[in-house]
């Protein structure tokens, strides 16, 4: 036996280490898990679509425990609590309209908000967050109780656990997936918190719909129907509207539905009611309570 | 944020690991061509040979190589689908041959003029051995054999 001394081979000829180039790999790793992410998610996306209207109204209330820290906010001060009250009376007679049946009649719950903000919001559990700025701008019970009746269009139509439902697949997923506390399901958490609420636009015209059809319901007219949006789309750039903007579809757009809904079913249109004492009472309060209309919201 | 973060280490892990790669693989090879005087075999006794062995001893090289984030990373998306754990390869490689140059160096600073009877062992350091949990996996080469020295 003789030993004949050889170079090592030169590093691109090295048997034991794969010759493709590393981000390669990871490239085509990366698409993998992207493909295998979306078609989970587009699985549970389907079974989103499936529970939503199956949910039990307990397991919905139940959800609702998480934005427990927001709804005692709304009903933290004594003058929110009799606008709330005051809310809740005119909420009540638009469900007795709805559900006339008082055995198949949900419970629903509207809260004020004290926040300079313009928006009302339909939560999971039956609750409807309507926010001191709506009520500060709003000139008429009508259109007050328009955009009541469109949130009330959202609880009914189940729209919010829809909205939620994404969120809340996301956490599950993330949490099966790569365990308890990970960046994916924190960040799901955190959209779960931050309450995305914003509704699809077929969603928007349904809940119009029935908005529409519960204030000719109460009033045997439409009046008051597009006020709100017409003077929602004079102040678009106006920074108290941003929020109701952010959450729902532009305001131009649905005051041309409305109108053409209201043609096509010929609802008249007649004068306006003036806000309920009970509202305005609030509304001084509210200001008295905060001179400068300054937001307590930090 | 913890995503940028996860981003950034990646990133960190792919330029830094790569230079530190090619760099150590031109080491490697430079170190190899020297040492290509030096036999360096597995054989259980030395191959026949007129000159009588003058002293045989131990010799031992480690070399411990780190995994840096992105062929973590890599490695992890692996483990999702299977198949050759590339990432690794050259760390693993790089361990083994940095480990059998420092044994031969070893050899050669005693005078050697073979070494016999090599043998290696891996070990991984971290990623839940030694006491670690969560901490990045090391890949640890042990290279050993027998530095034999003929009588001249
Ligand atoms: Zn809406």
């Amino acid at each position: 036996m003789v030993f004949v001394p050889k170079e090592p081979p030169a590093a691109t000829e090295n048997v034991n280490v794969s010759p493709n180039h590393p981000l390669h790999e990871f490239l085509i790793l990366l698409g993998g898990l992207a493909g295998v992410l979306f078609l989970v998610w587009l699985l549970l996306g389907l079974a989103v679509d499936w529970i939503v209207p199956n949910l039990d109204p307990r397991a919905e209330s139940q959800l609702a425990t998480i934005y427990r820290p927001l709804l005692e906010v709304g009903d933290a001060s004594p003058t929110t609590q009799t606008g709330s009250r005051a809310l809740q009376i005119e909420l009540d007679q638009l469900l007795a309209l709805q559900f006339p049946d008082k055995a198949k009649r949900p419970a629903y719950f509207v809260h004020l908000h004290s926040d300079e903000d313009v928006n009302a919001l339909a939560l999971p559990g039956g609750h409807i967050l309507v926010l001191s700025g709506l009520l500060a701008q709003a000139e008429s019970e009508n259109e007050l109780l328009f955009v009541l009746g469109h949130e009330l269009g959202h609880l009914i139509h189940r729209d919010h656990l829809r909205g939620l439902g994404r969120s809340l697949v996301m956490y599950t997923l993330a949490n099966a997936l790569f365990g308890n506390q990970n960046f994916v399901s924190g960040m799901a958490e955190n959209s779960l918190r931050n309450l995305q609420l914003s509704f699809s636009r077929g969603q928007e015209s349904a809940a119009d719909q029935l908005g529409l059809a519960l204030l000719v319901k109460k009033y045997g007219h439409a009046g008051g129907a597009t006020v709100f949006f017409e003077r929602l789309a004079k102040q678009e750039k106006s920074p108290r509207f941003l929020s109701y903007l952010t959450t729902h579809p532009h305001p131009q757009e649905r005051v041309e539905q409305l109108q053409a809904l209201i043609q096509a079913q010929a609802y008249a249109i007649k004068p306006t009611q003036p806000l309920s004492k009970a509202l305005k009472a609030n509304l001084a309060a509210s200001q008295e309570h905060n001179p400068d209309g300054q937001s307590e919201k930090d | 944020m913890e995503l940028l973060i996860l981003a950034i280490m990646v990133t960190i892990g792919y330029f830094a690991g790569s230079h530190a790669e090619k760099t150590h693989y031109a080491s490697i090879i430079e170190r190899e061509k020297a040492f290509t005087k030096l036999p360096t075999t597995n054989l259980k006794h030395p191959p026949q040979d007129p000159r009588e062995v003058e002293w045989a001893q131990l010799v031992n090289g480690n070399a411990v190589m780190a995994v840096d984030y992105f062929k973590l990373f890599v490695a992890s998306l692996r483990n999702m689908f299977g198949g050759r754990m590339s990432a690794y390869e050259s760390v693993i490689d790089r361990a083994r041959r940095e480990a059998t140059l420092r044994m031969q160096e070893m050899a050669r600073k005693q005078g050697a003029d073979m070494i016999i009877n090599l043998r290696i062992e891996t070990a991984s350091i971290g990623g839940g051995t030694a006491g670690q949990k969560n901490g990045l996996p090391s890949i640890e080469a042990m290279v050993y054999g027998t530095a034999v020295r003929y009588r001249r």
